[in-house]
């Protein structure tokens, strides 16, 4: 590609850039070549100049007011037109009980987002907030307040900190050792995360009580993928189990089996 | 139901509280076409620079749109109808040798700079003196707001030529907008 034709390619960028028609990878790697040549900068705000001169007037002509009046009154009729479609489109052609019907769906949907997103933190920590805080959990170094893994000693660690006990089994005989604890915030509760290990996988294995404001009932274990790790949550009606894992779907599934998912 | 469906329906539904009998060809052409009556006005203006040729212009499109108007298949009514209206005001203005082709704008050299004294005839002017590809382009994009993809419809061109038009139509009205600021007393 020559010299011209490359400023070329870029100066369509820019008007992409400008306009917000790019998608965002394409925007981002734009905006770091604008950051460093002068001259696209100079003609992005060349660009701004003159969008700016043209919004501070009152460009637009809107018809004026008659105008629709006269051109519905001069419209040829109906049965006058030659290329009218025999058949309406079926919407149209619905009796009125279809649009009640159709009101009733609208309702119907409205309800259901509405009790959806009522529900968001139990539909977020299903996934995204989990996941995010088994990566946490990982950057910060902060995998584990007790480092043990001995379940007699994780326990009770717990035990003074939360309002629930959570099941904590080491499971070192099945290849899932149990590495420690720590005290974590999901769903805006305190949350237990008990940490195991398998073939240097980490496993976060978080519990927490079903909200009173949450809807009770038992949640049979659903496998989700986010950012390239593994969920799987269930919920036995008292409490709510998560298990977040870069380990694949099979192995994550032997142990939610371990602790007593209904698999 | 597709979102499609759903704002038809909705539409409908707000048309037959306004008393429009429900389902008539006029009353459907209503919703989809001439809702976008004042973008279509707006168009036809700049391109004329004219009230009535303007009102004409979209008077004759309105006209087709409603012959045509059972070929609409396309999600946009309003690129659909903003392609008819620039049609036929291009074609008009070739008619009486008025449309200024980019080539001889060209050859001109440059787009004249404006002599209005206040800033608001001087933005107007360099708008009004563009020729009328790059006029267009900047009226649809930046007056009406539409997309690269509407516009590649109401142009009839691919949307990697809307950009580039776009990119040498700011560059001609800047450098036109510029040189009348410098003018200025």
């Amino acid at each position: 590609m020559s010299e011209h034709e490359k400023h070329h390619v870029m100066d369509d960028l820019l008007q992409g850039l400008f306009d917000d028609e790019l998608d965002p990878k394409t925007a981002h790697q734009v905006r770091v070549h604008v950051s460093t040549c002068e001259q696209c900068a100079a003609r992005l705000a060349a660009r701004e100049q003159l969008r700016a001169a043209l919004q501070s007037q009152p460009l637009r002509r809107p018809a004026p007011p008659a105008l629709a009046a006269n051109i519905l009154v001069s419209l040829p009729d109906e049965h006058a037109t030659p290329q009218t479609s025999p058949q309406p489109t079926p919407i149209t052609r619905a009796p009125r009980w279809a649009f009640a019907a159709l009101a009733a769906c609208f309702i119907f949907a409205f309800a259901t987002l509405w009790l959806a997103t009522s529900q968001a933190p139990y539909r977020l920590s299903g996934t995204s907030e989990v996941v995010s805080a088994h990566i946490r959990s990982l950057m910060a170094s902060h995998l584990a307040d007790v480092a043990t893994s001995d379940q007699h000693t994780v326990k009770p660690w717990f035990a003074g900190k939360l309002d629930f006990s959570p099941p904590v089994t080491d499971f070192a005989d099945k290849g899932f050792p149990l590495t420690g604890g720590r005290l974590d915030y999901l769903a805006d509760q305190p949350a237990a995360a008990i940490v195991y290990t398998h073939r240097k996988h980490i496993i976060n294995f978080f519990v927490t009580p079903v909200a009173a404001r949450a809807s009770a009932g038992i949640k049979a274990p659903a496998l989700t993928e986010d950012r390239g790790y593994h969920t799987i949550a269930w919920s036995d009606g008292a409490m709510r189990y998560w298990l977040v894992s870069d380990l694949n779907p099979n192995e994550l599934a032997d142990l939610a089996r371990l602790l007593g998912a209904p698999m | 139901m597709t979102l499609a469906h759903a704002t038809n329906a909705r539409n409908i539904m707000a048309a037959r509280e306004q008393g429009v009998p429900e389902g008539s060809r006029k009353s459907r052409f209503e919703i989809a076409v001439m809702q976008h009556l004042d973008a279509a006005h707006n168009l036809a203006w700049w391109m004329t620079r004219n009230d009535h040729d303007a009102a004409d212009a979209v008077q004759d499109a309105c006209l087709k749109a409603w012959r045509f108007f059972d070929d609409l298949r396309a999600a946009d009514a309003k690129a659909w109808f903003l392609a008819i209206v620039r049609t036929t005001v291009v074609d008009r203005l070739r008619a009486r040798k008025q449309y200024v082709e980019l080539s001889e704008a060209a050859a001109i050299g440059n787009t004249p700079p404006a002599s209005g004294t206040s800033d608001v005839s001087r933005v107007h002017e360099v708008l009004a003196g563009l020729p009328h590809p790059w006029r267009e382009v900047l009226v649809l994009r930046e007056v009406e707001g539409l997309t690269y993809q509407q516009i590649s419809v109401v142009l009839g061109v691919p949307a990697g030529t809307v950009m580039s038009r776009l990119s040498r139509a700011r560059d001609a009205a800047h450098a036109a907008l510029t040189a009348a600021q410098e003018k200025k007393p």
